[in-house]
């Protein structure tokens, strides 16, 4: 049973040149207690996803088809006030750069006061008491209540929007690059706080991250997304040690690991696709070096290749052998051949 | 290699005063101190990358390098001559062999500017090549970082070019005037994974078959293990760590470093982290210096390390730690 | 191609063409929707037409004392022959009115020549150089700030003697400090961008740095602040000419004024007189502030859905 499913999750933005296709389609779930890692390149439509999960999408776009089904109800159906009642109190968004959006006039206690009384309905004493109960879940000394933003450093500032995040027991967290920018060493404390949050408050989380090393830190499932549509999802460890989309196999090959005897880095050459026109057949099919002639005729719908393993890819059965190929830097300069 | 390096930092120094000090004048305790007494030497022809958290110091050291800024105290030897006093023609020069790449390729090129005319500046700039072949010269350039066919590039402007083909119109830039040294600072950090290891491949190709010393910034120690024959880490303006890389890495005596790897990300669900006490401590090139900078954060401190700043001590071959652990 | 598509670009010389295609669209479309600015521009549009074709259109010369026979044409009423009537003196208010337009038009986009060119060149110099160049300078503009306008030009003017060419001067010794300060603001924002320091660690010299890659940038806003000066610079030439310290020889809407004024045709209800110049004067004040506008909004495009 699924907290969140998404249903064929469609998202379109009206711009000056035509309709462009964020999201494409997206069937995906999210379980109960669990993180689940939504990773891609800049514009592949991961932070409009979460986005729309909460409907709180730019004025120029809309949810065009699918449904969002939150506990059992298509959220993308309610009408506004109806919405409202599942923002913040059982799904709430640590938005991107999030650190960066506490007022900063105010101290932090007053900050939290304001939306605990007002959005949460708190009496003072109340949220007097669920301010400290929030810092010691985000591991933020309280201390720093008494602060005003600019006193605090981008770790700190991160934790507290978490712990806004947080005030009202959300279901689900969405949790956009919520270590970007931040410093390995608070990066590392935020991702273990964000493990160990889902325990104490059965809590599920979907990270959306540009960064594989955090998703392999953190996430119990995870999704690749690539240019509006799913590629891959699966239990973490299997994404990472048998990826069946070609696209995954590409950004382990240009991820460096520290810890692995050093190889030499492959890029995937070429750019995304543009969406407000993108080719036929498969998204990746341009820079992928295992296209065929079908893969640029005809998208490959997702599959469920072996059980909880989705590939949205024509030769995923061939997935092993691809692998095998996929370490040689030559088979991935697609244009040169 | 019996050279002399190319580049001699000695006890190198830049204090930014903050605005309030332009007040009150309390004993100097009102200045940011960026980098703060930093020595090391770069060989020729070899790559050093510079790694720290923000606020480290590492980008201001990056642009005392190539002269962008002035330093407050010490000095910079490049070639042997020291950069502060270079003026006029002398320092043209040195402009023609020492080059920069910066963080942000959306910025680093005009955006009024094709990017023919951008690569072309240099060249005019410097008085290189004819008014005739200079064009050639900058389709040659194009060529070379990839870019190709180098024509369809020459007449496009900045903003119809993709992040990764703009960092390599950048390295394009740096190299019309045929320099010996190259500073990058994060060229790939703005990047989209999948692209990075392209320019990073390239900058290694070019950087090799032109023999060309190379410093490299970046917070990711991965990315400088890739890249760089030695590693300094930084830790608020002072050199906490500097050796071979293998040997930096393999074998770290600093805290902080120990620290750093610990923490750093690794793409490996196998991969089990050490755990690492949380501390709220935020700190700050602010304010008096006394003692080891990482002292407040550091699980071994001692005594000695709040009373006196640590030496750089030799710890293996080549390899330096300032820490009283090893002094 | 190895590293990406670069199917999306247009040919080299379509792309010039496109950028004006579409800042002439960017202008035309404002034009539409502002209708205020579209106003402004055929007011000035009319000006400069009838500033030009002033020797065809005006009937008389506005200097000659109008005589029939024995009589003089003084204080006629408007009619037929003299459209505005004439001056107490005889002189055909209507062509002084259509005369008038060359010292309004020719000081105001003077001034705002000059207004933009030195604050431009100051902010620029100011913002770049920094430390004592950039104190100086600001200092100067603190001074500038703090001179009362009219006076000061009324005693340059007294004191260099009457003539267009030194009201343009003082205006542009006044005015050039809101030009450079806000031409100064974004430099300090442009010289910390990454093509400004590229060039510097290529070599450039700041000559090079403040003409190629920073003039360009700052040349919109400056021309908003020189379009604003052009409606400044009338009003001043015309206050000038109305309290008596302006060029005598040359007839101009303050001058107009002012003639009315000490010939007490507001006493005699000689509205065809004054009122005229006054409408003129302000119908170009208007209009340049209108095209201003309009080109703010152009410039600064977030300004327009508040």
């Amino acid at each position: 049973m699924s907290l969140l499913a998404l249903e064929g999750l469609t998202v379109d933005y009206r711009t000056q040149r035509g309709i462009r296709r964020a999201v494409d389609g997206v069937t995906l779930e999210v379980r109960p207690g669990e993180i689940l890692g939504l990773v891609g390149e800049s514009g592949c439509g991961k932070t409009t996803l979460g986005r729309a999960v909460i409907r709180v999408l730019p004025r120029n776009a809309r949810i065009a088809g699918g449904r969002v089904l939150f506990e059992g109800v298509d959220l993308a159906a309610l009408s506004e006030p109806q919405m409202r009642a599942y923002r913040w109190r059982k799904i709430a968004m640590v938005p991107q750069a999030s650190m960066d959006s506490l007022d900063p006039v105010y101290r932090l206690g007053d900050q939290f006061r304001e939306v605990l009384t007002v959005t949460g309905g708190l009496g003072r004493a109340e949220a007097g008491e669920r301010t400290l109960a929030l810092c010691d879940l985000v591991g933020l000394d309280r201390r720093r209540l008494a602060s005003f933003p600019h006193e605090l450093s981008g770790g700190m500032r991160q934790r507290a929007a978490i712990a806004m995040a947080l005030a009202l027991h959300p279901r689900l967290l969405l949790a956009d690059e919520p270590v970007t920018a931040l410093d390995v060493v608070v990066q590392h404390h935020i991702l273990r706080r964000l493990r160990r949050l889902t325990a104490e408050l059965d809590l599920s989380i979907v990270l959306v991250t540009h960064d594989i090393s955090v998703i392999a830190q953190t996430c119990d499932r995870m999704a690749v997304m690539y240019a509006g549509t799913i590629a891959e999802v699966g239990a973490t460890a299997e994404v990472f040690a048998s990826p069946r989309h070609p696209y995954t196999m590409g950004l382990q090959n240009s991820f460096p690991n520290l810890v692995r005897p050093e190889q030499t880095l492959i890029p995937i050459e070429g750019s995304p696709p543009d969406l407000i026109a993108p080719p036929p057949g498969c998204r990746f099919a341009p820079r992928c070096p295992f296209a065929v002639d079908r893969c640029r005729e005809e998208a490959p719908a997702p599959r469920e290749i072996e059980r909880g393993r989705w590939a949205a890819c024509h030769r995923a059965e061939e997935a092993g052998e691809l692998r095998a190929q996929s370490r040689d830097a030559r088979r991935w300069r697609v244009g040169v051949r | 290699m019996t050279a002399e390096p190319l580049v001699q930092v000695e006890g190198l120094r830049k204090y930014f005063p903050l605005r309030r000090s332009l007040w009150r004048r309390p004993g100097g305790g009102d200045y940011l101190r960026a980098v703060d007494g930093v020595s090391f030497e770069i060989p020729r022809g070899s790559s050093l990358g510079i790694a720290g958290e923000s606020g480290c110091g590492k980008t201001t050291l990056a642009r005392l390098l190539v002269r962008l800024l002035t330093p407050s105290a010490g000095r910079i030897r490049f070639d042997g001559v020291d950069l502060h006093a270079l003026a006029g023609p002398r320092l043209l020069a040195f402009r023609r062999r020492a080059q920069m790449m910066f963080q942000n390729p959306y910025e680093a090129i005009n955006p009024r500017f094709t990017i023919g005319r951008a690569l072309l500046e240099p060249l005019v700039i410097h008085r290189i090549g004819t008014p005739g072949d200079r064009m050639d010269r900058v389709l040659a350039a194009l060529d070379q970082v990839h870019l190709s066919p180098a024509e369809a590039f020459v007449d496009a402007f900045p903003h119809q070019l993709s992040g990764g083909q703009l960092q390599r119109v950048g390295l394009a830039r740096a190299l019309m005037v045929d320099p010996v040294f190259l500073v990058a600072d994060e060229p790939v950090s703005m990047l989209d994974v999948s692209i990075r290891a392209g320019v990073l491949n390239l900058m290694k190709e070019i950087a090799r078959t032109r023999r060309l010393t190379t410093v490299y910034i970046s917070h990711d120690l991965a990315l400088v293990r890739y890249v760089c024959d030695a590693t300094m880490i930084m830790y608020l303006g002072t050199v906490a760590e500097i050796g071979p890389t293998p040997e930096v890495l393999a074998r770290a005596k600093h805290p902080y470093t120990q620290l750093l790897l610990a923490a750093a990300p690794v793409p490996d669900p196998g991969h089990r982290a050490p755990e690492i006490p949380e501390t709220e401590l935020v700190p700050t090139p602010i304010g008096p210096a006394r003692g080891c900078p990482f002292v407040d954060r550091c699980p071994h401190a001692m005594a000695v390390c709040r009373a006196a700043a640590p030496p750089l001590a030799a710890v293996g071959r080549g390899h330096y730690a300032a820490c009283h652990l090893y002094a | 191609m190895r590293s990406g598509s670069l199917e999306a670009l247009p040919r080299p010389r379509a792309a010039g063409a496109a950028a004006w295609r579409r800042a002439l669209g960017a202008l035309g479309s404002v034009l539409r929707h502002d209708p205020f600015a579209a106003a402004g521009i055929c007011i000035y549009a009319v000006f400069v037409l009838v500033a030009l074709l002033a020797p065809w259109i005006a009937p008389y010369d506005p200097q000659q004392t109008i005589v029939r026979g024995d009589d003089l044409m003084a204080s006629r009423p408007p009619g037929r022959e003299f459209l505005l009537g004439t001056t107490n003196v005889g002189r055909d208010i209507f062509s002084q009115l259509v005369y008038g337009a060359r010292p309004a038009l020719t000081v105001g986009f003077a001034a705002a020549f000059c207004v933009t060119l030195l604050g431009t060149v100051v902010g620029i110099v100011a913002g770049y150089s920094g430390g004592w160049i950039d104190a100086l300078l600001m200092r100067l503009a603190d001074v500038a700030f703090g001179i009362p306008f009219l006076p000061l030009v009324i005693v340059l003017v007294a004191f260099l003697g009457p003539s267009l060419w030194n009201i343009v001067l003082t205006m542009a010794l006044l005015l050039w400090k809101d030009t450079a300060r806000v031409v100064r603001a974004q430099v300090l924002v442009l010289r910390e961008r990454g093509f400004v320091e590229s060039a510097r660690v290529l070599g450039a010299s700041p000559v090079r740095v403040m003409l190629v890659h920073i003039a360009p940038n700052v040349l919109p806003v400056a021309l908003l602040y020189g379009s604003l000066a052009v409606g400044w610079a009338i009003l001043t030439e015309a206050s000038v000419s109305f309290l008596g310290f302006g060029d005598a020889t040359q007839i101009s809407w303050g001058f107009m004024l002012q003639d009315a004024y000490v010939s007490q045709a507001l006493s005699s209800g000689a509205y065809n007189w004054f009122v005229p110049p006054g409408i003129c004067i302000m119908l170009v004040v208007m209009a340049g502030y209108f095209i201003s506008r309009g080109y703010e909004e152009l410039l600064f495009p977030r300004l327009r859905r508040q």
